[in-house]
């Protein structure tokens, strides 16, 4: 699979979700594709999965989106179990797994030698932890995973085949509080008169 | 926001310390245990590294050694914390965690 295929149907299926992106090329390819202020970059590997942890329980509410790499994944393994414990049934946990380090020169990550990271998330106690194997049941896993109402672990091997796309728009403080002042208009919340309070 | 830590729950942090609350200008009040405090038989190696990695951020950080003190300390903190837009730590002694050490037990 083509993780730009994987994306073009997460941005067809998820309008107005939050999405967190991991640093790499899945953040560019995904805001080429579904612009938005509900879009939250992460600029380190491993952090992904714990920020939408915190933004899903933070808004219950809302559905929350992880677009997550194995490379990132491996660096924060811990959060499996974390997520696992307070099984939010608001958070998506998608991982393209591509096999290599792509930002810093496609060397191999675990996964190349074997590591599953499904298995994984299913023995730290993520029931809904599945490998999509097709464009098609990738599109179908997803759709159920937005309209459930239960944490979902989805795995998608991709090639490492990168799509061209215009750098990221703007910096990582712009990018918060766009971010924030988009979700403070979901929930109705005027922060200057929070601040005045 | 805030976050308990031991000191050694910080140095495990400073991944996300720098990539996202210094990056994205994100203020928290970070507690931190102050290991390898005088009278402390724990982790004195470590402890003697908490301080120098917090200058080295540019974190601010106070050093709460009474209980009755954690109420306004706390709150000032969070005031710093949120004017500056940046973490401010509380570096938590046995004494000020209600473990007051006997000086006879030393």
């Amino acid at each position: 699979m083509k993780r730009f295929d994987c994306l073009g149907i997460i941005a067809g299926a998820a309008t107005d979700t939050l999405v967190v992106t991991s640093a790499g090329a899945v953040t560019l390819e995904w805001n080429a594709l579904r612009p938005s202020d509900g879009n939250f970059r992460v600029r380190t590997l491993g952090l992904c999965s714990s920020i939408a942890l915190g933004m899903a329980l933070g808004l219950p509410q809302r559905k929350v989106i992880a677009l997550d790499g194995d490379g990132s994944l491996l660096m924060n393994l811990c959060s499996l179990p974390t997520m696992a414990r307070m099984q939010p049934s608001n958070l998506v946990h998608i991982v393209f797994d591509n096999e290599v380090y792509e930002a810093s020169g496609s060397k191999q990550t675990a996964t190349a030698t074997g590591t599953d990271l499904v298995g994984m998330a299913r023995a730290a106690g993520i029931r809904q932890a599945l490998w999509t194997h097709s464009v098609d049941e990738f599109a179908r896993i997803v759709t159920e995973a937005l309209n459930g109402h239960e944490l979902f672990f989805i795995g998608a091997k991709v090639t490492t085949e990168r799509t061209e796309v215009p750098p990221y728009p703007m910096d990582e403080v712009e990018n918060k509080y766009r971010f924030i002042r988009h979700v403070e208009k979901l929930k109705n919340i005027d922060s200057q008169n929070q601040l005045a309070k | 926001m805030r976050r308990d830590y031991a000191e050694r729950g910080f140095f495990n942090s400073n991944n996300a310390i720098v990539t996202t609350l210094l990056q994205y200008h994100i203020p928290l009040l970070l507690l931190i245990y102050y290991a390898g405090d005088i009278g402390d038989r724990t982790f004195s190696t470590s402890g003697s590294m908490t301080e120098p990695v917090l200058q080295a951020l540019g974190i601010r950080h106070y050093v709460m050694r009474e209980p009755d003190d954690a109420p306004e300390l706390i709150k000032r903190a969070q005031i710093l914390a949120e004017d500056s837009k940046r973490p401010v730590a509380l570096l938590l002694t046995k004494e000020s965690l209600g473990r007051r050490a006997s000086i006879k037990s030393l």
